[in-house]
């Protein structure tokens, strides 16, 4: 297990929190997510093989978000 | 394949939109799934129709509700007939609520509370109390109003303590923000009261914001609400964060920037502190003026918080209208503040003209010959010792007379009798000579100037509310 911070840039409102932890717990191999809204710093654990790139691509096809730092 | 439209509550963003999206797509039998969170619709596309109680468990987690009532038929009679009935019901609030302004008005609910050179703090409390009933309320009270049922109508599932705790840091900010400005003042004078233009400039711009928040809250124009999230991400980071009071600091820094805000008794009272000298009674005087406007503005906040059910519905649609009348009639006052010649708008032409109108209402109108409505009979004032002397009582909001006819070039002794003057009437600003000045109730109060150019000048209270049209019309010598 890993853990990995990144910060998600447009977040604003408890929807975003919910939408983006809900997109990456669906990612395989993410066992847990946990976003802060208000500085868009996002947490997550995962196993080592999972490819940080596949979640910054779904959490930006929303449209809304851009992932930095990661 | 059947299509049904829900109206959903609770969607106030893309992100609530993607999340309904999402959530619904997963139930079995649904095809496709598209929401709209200006208009609050989710349009479901399906091979068997989810059960409404489905739809809802799979929401209701986040904060959203599926509304059973207003479930509505894409296309059919039903949804037009919703649509109407809800502008009626939008019309009839905006009767009830002109009812009752107009039933109130004559009655006078403000008492003739005069300001006098001496008063104690427990007077200046009481001065609060009134204040937070009338002209503070307009503004202050309508910010906080149009705030707080946003935040309560995006928020519907918080308990009614957690929307109420906002406002207390919205009351803590308030009162630390005056006590610690009227010290401020006290001590150092004037260095951060506002200019009239810029309490102006400031309450067309509040103003403004609280039309458009009413326009939200009853829904009009559901557009609208697409300019919440549509802004910069930087500033709309911010914006959100004080407009939906999330963190303590917004609200506890949006009821410290009342101060700030255009409120005739505040600002009779900024200049009665400045007169004054001392940080000490400057930051009493403040503290307990603030605590005065507190039973008011904390049991708005309390209504606000507290109701439910339809009850609930109903505050925010009166909220909405009475934000959207007060909002008007501030942007009128803001304008007086910013020097425009309301004149204008007593005649009741120029009401929807834009303010980039301002250049050609401004302008000289050949066809008036100098003197504008209703001072076309006026007399020139005599000359007394090479002065000429303007005798004029304030009397509640009234100016008598209100309007002067001078020449230009010689000195003006204008003597005010403030005695019977009330709340915003204490202070008298004259935009286009930069005059503004506290009147004392207690003895006569001399302000002189020398006008030396030809023109009409407006003056009014410090909110612009006083006898509209009230100028000196300054004339060329020809005798």
């Amino acid at each position: 297990m890993k853990t990995t911070k990144f910060t998600v840039k447009g977040t604003h409102c408890i929807a975003c929190k919910n939408l983006i932890e809900e997109i990456c717990r669906e990612i395989d191999g993410i066992a847990s997510c946990n976003v802060d809204f208000k500085t868009g710093m996002t947490i997550i654990e995962h196993n080592e093989k999972l490819n940080l790139g596949i979640v910054k691509k779904e959490i930006e096809s929303l449209g809304i978000y851009k992932v930095q730092s990661l | 394949m059947a299509k049904k439209n829900y109206k959903i509550k609770g969607m106030h963003c893309h992100a609530c939109e993607v999340l309904m999206e999402r959530r619904f797509r997963k139930i079995s039998g649904v095809k496709k799934v598209e929401a709209d969170y200006a208009t609050g619709i989710v349009k479901v596309t399906y091979d068997s129709e989810p059960s409404v109680l489905e739809l809802n468990n799979s929401i209701k987690d986040a904060g959203y509700s599926v509304v059973i009532e207003d479930e509505i038929n894409r296309g059919s009679k039903g949804a037009d007939e919703q649509e109407k009935t809800d502008y009626l019901e939008v019309v009839m609030y905006f009767i009830i609520v002109l009812g009752i302004y107009a039933a109130l008005k004559p009655i006078g609910i403000l008492p003739h509370l005069s300001l006098t050179d001496n008063m104690s703090y427990g007077f200046i409390f009481l001065l609060g109390i009134v204040a937070a009933f009338s002209t503070c309320l307009a503004v202050s009270g309508g910010l906080l109003l149009a705030v707080a049922a946003k935040y309560n109508e995006m928020h519907s599932s918080l308990t009614g303590w957690q929307k109420f705790k906002p406002n207390i840091y919205f009351n803590i900010g308030r009162i630390l923000s005056y006590t610690f400005f009227g010290f401020v003042i006290g001590a150092f004078g004037s260095v951060l009261t506002l200019s009239p233009f810029g309490s102006g400039v400031l309450t067309i711009i509040v103003s403004i914001v609280m039309v458009l928040l009413g326009f939200q809250l009853l829904n009009l124009f559901p557009w609208l609400r697409r300019f919440q999230p549509k802004m910069p991400k930087f500033i709309g980071h911010k914006v959100h964060d004080i407009s939906s009071m999330e963190s303590k600091s917004a609200p506890f820094m949006l009821g410290a920037g009342t101060f700030f805000l255009p409120c005739g008794f505040t600002m009779a009272l900024q200049l009665y502190v400045l007169s004054k000298g001392s940080a000490v009674v400057g930051a009493l005087a403040m503290l307990a003026f603030s605590l005065g406007t507190l039973p008011t503005l904390a049991s708005l906040g309390v209504i606000s918080s507290f109701v439910k059910g339809s009850l609930q519905k109903d505050f925010l649609k009166f909220a909405g209208v009475i934000v959207i009348l007060m909002g008007l009639f501030n942007i009128i006052s803001g304008l007086t503040l910013v020097g425009l010649d309301t004149g204008d708008f007593s005649t009741g032409s120029n009401l929807l003209s834009t303010p980039g109108s301002k250049a050609i209402s401004s302008a000289p109108k050949p066809y008036l010959k100098q003197a504008p409505k209703g001072t076309a009979n006026l007399e020139l004032l005599p000359i007394a010792d090479g002065k000429q002397i303007a005798r004029m009582r304030v009397n509640g909001l009234e100016y008598e007379p209100a309007n002067f006819k001078v020449r230009q070039g010689v000195p003006v002794e204008w003597q005010v009798d403030a005695s019977d003057a009330s709340g915003c009437a204490h202070v008298l600003i004259m935009p286009k000579l930069k005059i503004s000045r506290y009147l004392s109730g207690d003895k006569l109060n001399i302000i002189t100037f020398t006008p030396t150019e030809a023109g009409n000048y407006p003056f009014s209270c410090s909110m612009g509310m006083t006898t509209l049209g009230a100028s000196f019309v300054v004339v060329q010598d020809t005798t």
